[in-house]
This record gives structure tokens, sequence and C-alpha cells, in this order.
């Protein structure tokens, strides 16, 4: 590993005016893409500021019709938090799939979110649940949270501190992953809203997007709509080394009914 | 160059004081300054769970943490788990079943059995699941899933 200053502030007005001050500063959370990265010098930051003392990020609990998530919680806090098994069932069951157990000891819902890896997990949830993601100054949509390929709306020295999640206690994930990183190839969240359904997916296209074809269908067409039928041509997917997007498609189209047979 | 930082460390319930430079990843410092060797750098891409280690009693990847990330912490090796002539049950578990040929990601397996255990997993399905971040490059994991079976069952 290369050499770098670290920081770990107490507050995050102390971590925000140190990011400013520094020169090219990164915020560390559970390390979990970044170490990674900088170890294979992908990213080379000069200076750590690890906000693993910052109580404000953490925590779990629910508020009024929502449930709020700190960013600093891991994923397997999310997994295992009953408050949200028992509410969210699909945000729990879609945590304790990311990557293996080690890495979702140590990996957290607000370093993933910021890196915004178009074959990232999360995104698929907050689209589909329509989350919001609070920051140290503001609130903003998942809709407009994730632009492209590794960029967010935020701010550079900008601080995801929660997230929150309306209860749907109708949810559930699917995902077919790379079998070495297991990152999604194809995930698909799929919630029910005011009886209508809500679909996102992940890891097909440079970002995270609604699959505005079933959106919206109400709950007596679930079981005998065509999934087959569904046009996905002009959403730009994704053909790597993984999978060609003939392939990609043809998941979507597949994953579907077993996805939303899973959703009550 | 950076300046080197003190952290204290729980490691194995014996409290230690080290200088290190921020950039020390942990698995270094437990082979290279406190030559507890058990835990083995593999992939060095945190892909292969051999330098799993317990923090705060759960398993971490030490390939893929700074030092400096667990000050005031503390951190269980393979070296406290059981010794040559007193293994632990879950070290029994391994022997008795032929957990292990080479050994090499052994220490790993072992960390993540302890956990398993402590999550109460039971079934084939679920073992074989959270196995998922530990390579095995000799048994073909049949031997592994039989003793970590074998290991949670015992009292």
């Amino acid at each position: 590993m290369y050499q770098f200053e670290y920081h770990k502030p107490l507050s995050l007005t102390a971590s925000i005016e140190l990011f400013k001050k520094l020169e090219f500063p990164k915020y560390l959370a559970g390390g979990m893409t970044l170490l990674p990265s900088m170890k294979q010098k992908l990213s080379s930051p000069t200076d750590l500021i690890d906000l693993q003392n910052i109580d404000e990020l953490k925590g779990i609990y629910k508020s009024k019709d929502n449930i709020i998530v700190g960013a600093f919680s891991a994923h397997n806090e999310i997994a295992n938090s009953l408050l949200i098994k028992n509410n969210i069932k699909g945000l729990s069951y879609l945590a304790s799939k990311i990557a293996d157990n080690a890495v979702r000891n140590c990996g957290t819902i607000g370093g993933s979110i910021c890196n915004a890896d178009p074959a990232a997990d999360y995104p698929a949830a907050l689209l589909s649940l329509e989350a919001t993601i609070n920051t140290n100054n503001r609130s903003i949509p998942a809709k407009d949270f994730f632009i492209d390929m590794f960029e967010t709306k935020l701010e550079s020295y900008e601080i995801v501190t929660s997230i929150t999640f309306p209860i749907r206690s109708n949810s559930f994930y699917l995902k077919f992953s790379s079998q070495a990183s297991k990152y999604a190839i194809i995930g698909i969240f799929a919630c029910i809203v005011n009886d209508k359904l809500s679909v996102s997916v992940t890891g097909a296209a440079n970002k995270v997007f609604h699959l505005e074809e079933v959106n919206n269908l109400s709950l007596n067409k679930l079981s005998t709509y065509d999934y087959n039928k569904i046009n996905l041509e002009g959403m730009n997917i994704n053909s790597d080394i993984h999978a060609s997007s003939k392939y990609r498609v043809s998941l979507i189209k597949n994953m579907l009914p077993k996805l939303i047979e899973n959703i009550f | 160059m950076s300046d080197k930082i003190l952290l204290t460390i729980n490691i194995n319930n014996e409290k230690i004081n080290l200088n290190v430079e921020p950039r020390t990843l942990l698995v270094d410092v437990l082979r290279n300054k406190l030559n507890l060797t058990g835990t083995h750098i593999g992939c060095d891409t945190s892909q292969c769970g051999s330098c799993i280690v317990l923090l705060e009693n759960k398993c971490v990847k030490s390939c893929s943490l700074l030092a400096i990330q667990c000050d005031n912490k503390s951190i269980k090796t393979i070296e406290s788990i059981g010794k040559e002539n007193n293994l632990s049950n879950v070290q029994k578990a391994f022997k008795d079943n032929h957990g292990l040929q080479c050994g090499f990601c052994t220490p790993g397996f072992i960390m993540t059995a302890i956990e398993c255990k402590k999550n109460n997993l039971s079934s084939e399905e679920e073992i074989r699941d959270f196995l998922d971040g530990n390579f095995c490059r000799c048994t073909g994991y049949q031997n592994i899933v039989k003793s970590i079976t074998s290991f949670i069952k015992m009292p």
C-alpha cells in the first residue's frame, strides 16, 4: 500500500471542514471497495477521513411509516435487523446476499450507495422502495441520486448520514450474480406501493433503472401478465464478459415471475 | 513520510500498544510485527478468506483492513483458538472429519466456522452459503462442510 495520511474526526462538521482543507481526501466507511482499490492504485487519495467515530451515522430505527437506516450500518446489521426483517423483508434479504459474510461485517450501506457501482445491490432497493437519501445538509430522492456509473448527485465533501425507507411489507429481491464477486449480473427488486407493482433493475445498465412497463401493474394482473413481452429496447443493456445484453434481457424476463411470487 | 500513529489493540486477550504507519494493513501487523503467522495472506484482494480474523467477535478480512481502523478494538486470531496439544472443539471437528489437506486456508475456515455456529446455522445449504468468502483449493469443500456440521452439533 502507498503512503497517505489518516484522520478520525468525531463529528460531521469536523469531517467536512477537514475534507475541504485537504488535497485529495476520501471518506472511509467500511473500506470494502476503497481499500482494495487503493491497494491496486485504482484510487489514490492523499488522505483518508475515517467516519467510524461519528455517532450520527449509526443505528436503525422506526419513525412513523419509515425505517431509518444509519449510513454506517454494515450489510450484516441490515440483514439481521428484526426491524427491517419485519417491515421490509426484501431489503433484509438483499443485504444478506451481498458479497460474503466477512465483507458484510465491514461494508456499509452508505459507502456502497456513494460508490454507486452499477452492479451493486442496494440501488435496486432504494429506487423500487422510493427511499430518500439524507446527507449532512439535504434529502435526495433515490430517483435523483444515481446519475451514472460511479456518479451520484453528491458534492465531493457531502456525507450521506442515513437512508429513509418507507415501510413496504411486500417486497423481495432476486439476483443472478457473478460467482466470483457476487456482484449482480442482474438484480431485481420489487415491492407493492399502494396496491401497484414497483420494480427496479441493477447490474443491467450504467445505472439502476425502473422497469417502467411493469411498474404500476395492479395486483390482480400480476399472475396473468406475460413478462416475456416486456420491451427493453433503448435501455442500453450492458454486454460484458459475464453476460451479453441479450442474455441479460432474457434473465430479466425469466426472473420476474419468480420474484413476484416471492413478494407476498 | 507519514507519521506513525500509536494504537492500542486487544489481540488474543492481550492489550498491545503499537506504532504503525496509516497504510499498514492489519494482516501485516499480525504477521510481521507480532509474529502471529497463523493468519495467512492468500489472494491479497479480499476474495479468498485465508486472512479472516475475528474483530469484535465478527469475521473480517485482515488484508482489507487498516490496522489503525482497529484502534481500541479486540482481535482474535487462530493462535487464540487452541494449541497443538490442546485443540478446541472446532479444530477437533476439522481433524476428525479430514476438513483440511494442505491447511493454508484452514485458519480462515475455522474463524468462519465459529461465526457460523454463533449464528445458529444448521442446514447444509446455509453452511455452504456462509462459506462463500472462503476458498479451499484442495478439499472440494465436502469435508469442510462435514467438519462444520459436526462442530455445530457439539455442545
